[in-house]
């Protein structure tokens, strides 16, 4: 899997997150998502959920991907552990993103919330392939 | 003076203009000082999006900024900017995710001595009645989705109606707690799903309920007006719309990108993306960004009682010894149609107000009858440590800034610096020391929200005072606080 670091912002939660290719990309932002939400709590990979999202550019799909993986946990009070599967496909000029997620119901006595991400944002959003890879920065709106 | 390649220029000590420039279809104003200009805006981009906003079709006399201004996404924290109600744009990103973010600040007839024994007490009674953090939930009874669409479309007064206190508290709260114009069938059900336990939840990060003594009272004939007195204790509350708010901007923020090839505006900033007013991806984010703010008010209104009821609990008073008011609740994001003043001819407007609060004056219709000889209240959070103001509004407010004035401090560190800075420390037992008797749901919270971490508010609310927008009234101080 490829890397995401904390990059310092005043006033939320930056994220500079790279990976060998945009389906690592994505599935590192999962992992950073989780880390700003939950930090070290552990996670485990106790069932599955399918993701299906769409978007007209893959910074699109990538905000899309993530508030559907927000909103899941903000409402269906599900935790990502790890991306099992994942796949992009490009149609004309549409996006998507096909995921096989793994993870858990929260749970109070073993999950501690470190951060509410009220939104994932396009703020500062650009996928550049690098010589690290495909790369981005991304920021939650906290 | 430049800053990241922009020229800004003296108009007084206290406002600066970023002339015309490109694509600027008005000139930028920030409130600000020289010290303020030079230590925080040169660290940041949000000159660059000063400049930005006043890129947006139909925006009126000047895209302008608050003191406290700091980087937003799109508009930045402190923006004001006016758009033409006929021919203007709404952005979504002109009132942000947390819609109708707030603060409400309640008067008992209570003088410290009178909590000072039970205050620990208090705090906890009030940190276990109001559901604080991330996804807080169960204030009251989880709301079928029917319920929710009720809250958005009655405000506090679904409150009211349902037992949490009483009419005259809408009168006291800006658009007496609801906004005609809500459209809770603009509001998709993702939105209301976020928003069914969370009615009457305080939230987390910068938001709080505090218990706070009225320490200096700059102007007592404002202050009696407000039913404010040195020592007096008072409540201070500042939330939003939870969940629901921000699913809100999110659905429309897509929405209105994805139509935005129909109108072909040409914006430097993808976040500043906005339709027509009068469009229907316009109406409808009218609709329910309102809706949102009403279910805003219908939570403050709901913690505020619950507070009322802790008080009265905790310290064993009837209603007449508590004598507990709402003084007045304002709102600091949100998008406002209202009528000004634009050379020489009254004119309809969209107010976007994004982290700016309106500073209506004396005489104004839209404020409570029992203020109109003053001004409106104007509530201004400070950092938990330290203090809040209270200041008012005024007739050059209404010359120059749409109504507007400050609405707090903004951040100085970043939250991982501030952990950083609290790590190894005992914040609870400085903050005591201080005198401020803190719950929080966890310390984490506490290190990122400390006094450090925060500009100084006074440097803020001076600004305004100087440049005649706000008045300063009084100047509050906290002992109990409850956060996320």
């Amino acid at each position: 899997m490829g890397e995401y670091r904390l990059l310092d912002h005043t006033a939320d939660v930056a994220l500079r997150v790279c990976g060998e290719n945009l389906e690592d990309l994505f599935a590192t932002a999962v992992a950073g998502w989780r880390y700003v939400t939950l930090e070290e709590s552990p996670v485990d990979d106790l069932g599955e959920k399918n993701f299906q999202v769409r978007g007209a550019s893959p910074e699109e799909l990538l905000v899309n991907f993530l508030s559907e993986i927000n909103f899941t946990f903000h409402v269906g009070k599900w935790v990502p552990a790890r991306v099992l599967e994942i796949q992009l496909q490009q149609e004309g000029a549409l996006w998507e993103v096909t995921a096989r997620v793994g993870g858990e119901y929260f749970r109070p006595d073993k999950h501690e919330i470190f951060t509410e991400i009220k939104a994932v944002t396009f703020h500062q959003l650009n996928i550049e392939k690098t010589a690290e890879g495909y790369c981005t920065n991304l920021v939650f709106d906290t | 003076m430049k800053i990241h390649g922009y020229e800004i220029n003296p108009i007084h000590d206290y406002l600066w203009e970023i002339p015309r420039q490109g694509g600027m279809r008005v000139p930028g104003r920030i409130y600000t000082s020289r010290k303020m200009l030079e230590k925080f805006l040169a660290e940041d981009e949000s000159i660059r999006q000063v400049v930005n906003v006043a890129h947006l079709p139909g925006i009126q006399k000047y895209s302008l900024a608050m003191p406290g201004i700091h980087w937003g996404y799109g508009f930045p924290i402190g923006g004001v900017a006016a758009t033409d109600v006929e021919e203007g744009v709404i952005s979504p990103g002109g009132v942000g995710y947390d819609i109708n973010c707030g603060i409400r600040l309640a008067r008992t007839g209570l003088e410290y001595q009178a909590i000072a024994g039970k205050l620990e007490k208090l705090v906890q009674n009030l940190f276990q009645n109001i559901p604080t953090g991330v996804g807080s939930s169960g204030a009251i009874q989880k709301q079928s989705a029917k319920e929710i669409r009720k809250i958005l479309e009655k405000g506090s007064e679904w409150a009211v109606e349902h037992g949490f206190g009483t009419p005259e508290d809408l009168e006291f709260t800006e658009e007496n707690g609801r906004m005609s114009q809500a459209n809770p069938e603009a509001v998709s059900k993702r939105a209301i799903e976020r928003g069914l336990d969370q009615a009457g939840t305080l939230g987390s990060g910068n938001h709080f309920l505090e218990i706070d003594v009225v320490e200096e009272i700059f102007d007592p004939r404002v202050a009696e007006a407000f039913g404010l007195f040195p020592g007096q204790v008072v409540l201070l509350i500042h939330s939003g719309s939870r969940g629901l708010g921000y699913q809100v901007c999110d659905d429309y923020l897509k929405i209105i990108m994805q139509a935005s090839h129909k109108y072909g505006f040409t914006l430097p900033d993808r976040q500043l993306t906005c339709a027509p007013i009068q469009s229907k991806e316009g109406q409808d984010y009218l609709g329910a960004m309102a809706a949102a703010a009403n279910f805003a008010w219908n939570n403050r209104q709901i913690i505020m009682d619950l507070a009322r009821r802790t008080f009265k609990q905790t310290l064993n008073l009837s209603d007449r010894d508590l004598d507990f008011r709402l003084v007045y609740d304002v709102c600091h994001n949100i998008a406002k149609i209202e009528e000004h003043e634009i050379d020489g001819r009254k004119k309809t407007v969209c107010v976007h107000r994004k982290g700016a609060t309106r500073a209506f004056p004396p005489g104004s219709e839209k404020i409570p009858a029992a203020y109109r000889e003053v001004g409106q209240p104007v509530l201004i959070p400070g950092d938990m440590g330290r203090y809040s103001f209270v200041a008012v509004g005024t007739e050059k407010a209404m010359q120059e800034t749409f109504g507007s004035t400050c609405h707090g401090a903004g951040r100085v560190q970043s939250r991982k610096k501030a952990l950083k800075a609290g790590k190894g420390r005992d914040l609870i037992a400085e903050l005591h020391k201080a005198g401020v008797v803190i719950q929080a749901k966890g310390k984490r919270t506490i290190a990122e929200e400390m006094p450090y971490a925060y500009k100084d508010v006074a440097d803020v609310v001076e600004i305004m005072h100087q440049a005649g927008v706000s008045r300063k009234v009084a100047r509050l101080r906290p002992v109990g606080v409850i956060k996320g």
